[in-house]
């Protein structure tokens, strides 16, 4: 097996003046190329988590690698450059008066040379297809193109990493869809690494693997299918299930024997049709 | 309280060239005691509508009727004060809005402003506080030493604590994780129901809209597309689709289940329990094709 891109090893952190850990003793890894979820009611101590992988906290306990190196603060600068974080907020992350100024502050701040930073910039904005907002101011933009604005922001640094931190969760139906189709692009065709911080598990159910996070601590890891099976156990943490699996189960209580182990509505809808047609 | 638009036009910067007209020909009538949800993608122009509802907006042109009154482009800002009482808005992220140094007097900033003595504003913010779900010992706390959830409640208290009769909720579950979504949209029900409030929701949620209310106004490009109760706006669901809205799961799944089986499901399938229902039917009853 391949090193892993991220490792967390047995880390913990506390907020200035709190007795309760808000990440107590977690470990887990990230391959490269892979869509990681990690899942958790408000408070669960994902978003410390994040913060924490790019430098903005720093562990109490334990330790942090990325692609091999530890993190400390002789590797923090170079980890912000492979490891671009977005924000829940979309109105949070501008700095630039156009959508090409903003993504050309991280360049400038990298020391890229003008005539490559054009280059890069025209890639990025295409790589999130918002090509016909270049000039455009950001407020005039919505959520979803913020956000993928964001991204471009990011990818003109030509990441290896993206963590979503919520950052689809203040967005429209379709701003949210538009953002992770993107995401899910980037993840397949460029292999860049994925991190969702979410408690949607609509976005969720779309990673390779689950974290799931309750009070701080790891409760489960597992693939989708995997995570899904708990059930009501999750229900219980503050998180919800996919419709499917939330109607099949209430199905069953009615005595319709549907197997277990599917999560879109057109799986659902085909189960239950092999089952009518056997009748 | 009946809400009644009229002919309602807004146009933002009218009469500057970067005039750009937000709601056109808005007829619709709300009346006292409904639970309505108003859905639309970004730009629709349902903001604009709901920040009619209080006076924070008047219309360029047309008539909005709340109660007893009437807002028209010729209202003076300052006549509008009695309304701004009766119709409380939670915006969207209210706990940007928290300002005091402790929750009670948070609570209390809006009674105290309208002319309620001190002891009766404190009285009502410790039966608030109870009301939105916190207890009594949060009043003394710093609103900004509470976490994201609570904070939104406290704020929720301060909008309750002018006893408005219309509650007007923008987007009021977003940001919260599932569990805090649910509790958040029981207690504006109950609300709902113990203070025979007049609610407007504006969601994204399909699923709240099927669910909490009575009707769904959908708005779509600066005007009313649709209006009716959830089962007759979710009975065409493709036409929603292409104006590019969705439906709630259960209607997805009853359009698929009608196509996959050959079947037409009679039921509007608005909730799980009522979909469940459904699908055991088909299973009983149904014959095999």
């Amino acid at each position: 097996m391949a090193e892993p891109i991220l490792s967390i090893e047995g880390v913990s952190f506390r907020y200035p003046n709190q007795s309760d850990y808000a990440v107590q003793n977690v470990s887990f890894t990230a391959e490269r190329g892979e869509w990681l979820a990690i899942v958790g009611h408000n408070g669960s101590g994902k978003s410390t988590i994040a913060r924490m992988l790019i430098g903005l906290l720093r562990p109490e306990r334990g330790a942090i690698r990325l692609f091999g190196r530890l993190l400390n603060d002789a590797t923090v600068w170079e980890v912000r450059r492979r490891v671009g974080l977005v924000f829940q907020n979309p109105d949070n992350q501008f700095v630039g008066a156009t959508v090409e100024d903003d993504i050309a502050f991280a360049l400038e701040n990298n020391g890229i040379p003008r005539l490559e930073m054009v280059e890069r910039i025209r890639e990025a904005i295409r790589q999130v297809h918002m090509e016909p907002f270049l000039h455009y101011e950001p407020h005039r933009l919505s959520g979803g193109q913020k956000q993928r604005v964001a991204i471009a922001g990011i990818l003109a640094l030509r990441p290896d990493m993206i963590i979503l931190d919520e950052a689809t969760s203040m967005l429209d139906p379709r701003g949210r869809e538009e953002v992770l189709e993107t995401v899910r692009r980037l993840n397949r065709q460029q292999r860049i690494t994925v991190l969702s911080i979410t408690h949607d598990l609509e976005e969720a159910a779309k990673a390779d693997r689950l974290i799931v996070m309750n009070k701080g601590e790891v409760m489960a890891e597992g693939t989708p299918e995997q995570i899904f099976r708990l059930g009501s156990k999750l229900e219980r943490i503050g998180l919800d299930l996919p419709f499917a699996v939330k109607m099949g189960s209430r199905l069953r209580e009615r005595g319709i024997p549907l197997r277990i182990g599917y999560f879109t509505t057109e799986e659902l809808v085909e189960e239950l049709w092999t089952l009518y047609s056997k009748k | 309280m009946d809400i009644v638009f009229e002919k309602v036009e807004h146009v933002y910067n009218a009469r500057s060239p970067l005039a750009r007209r937000a709601l056109y020909d808005v007829n619709v009538a709300i009346r006292s005691g409904a639970y309505v949800a108003v859905v639309g993608h970004t730009g629709s122009g349902k903001s604009t509508l709901l920040q009619h509802l209080n006076g924070l907006l008047q219309p360029t042109s047309g008539a909005v009727k709340i109660g007893e009154e009437t807002i028209t482009s010729h209202k003076r800002p300052n006549q509008l004060k009695p309304l701004r009482k009766k119709v409380g808005v939670v915006f969207q992220f209210p706990e940007h809005q928290l300002f005091e140094e402790t929750v009670e007097k948070d609570i209390c900033f809006g009674p105290l402003n309208f002319g309620v003595p001190e002891d009766e504003a404190k009285r009502k913010a410790r039966e608030l506080i109870k009301l939105v779900g916190l207890s009594e010992d949060v009043l003394v706390r710093s609103p900004f030493d509470l976490s994201g959830g609570q904070m939104r409640r406290v704020a929720i208290a301060g909008v309750l604590a002018l006893e408005p009769e219309v509650l007007v909720l923008d987007e009021p579950t977003a940001g919260l994780d599932p569990r805090g979504r649910k509790e958040m949209m029981e207690m504006f029900y109950r609300l709902h129901r113990e203070k025979q409030l007049t609610t407007v929701l504006v969601t994204h949620s399909m699923e709240d809209a099927a669910r909490y209310a009575d009707e769904i106004i959908v708005m779509h490009e600066g005007t009313v597309w649709g209006h009716g109760t959830p089962e007759e706006i979710f009975r065409d669901a493709d036409k929603l689709t292409a104006i590019g809205l969705s439906v709630p799961e259960t209607v997805k799944l009853k359009q698929q289940l009608e196509k996959r089986f050959g079947v037409v499901i009679p039921s509007p399938c608005l909730t799980l329990e009522q979909t469940a229902e459904a699908i055991e039917q088909l299973f009983v009853k149904g014959e095999r094709p």
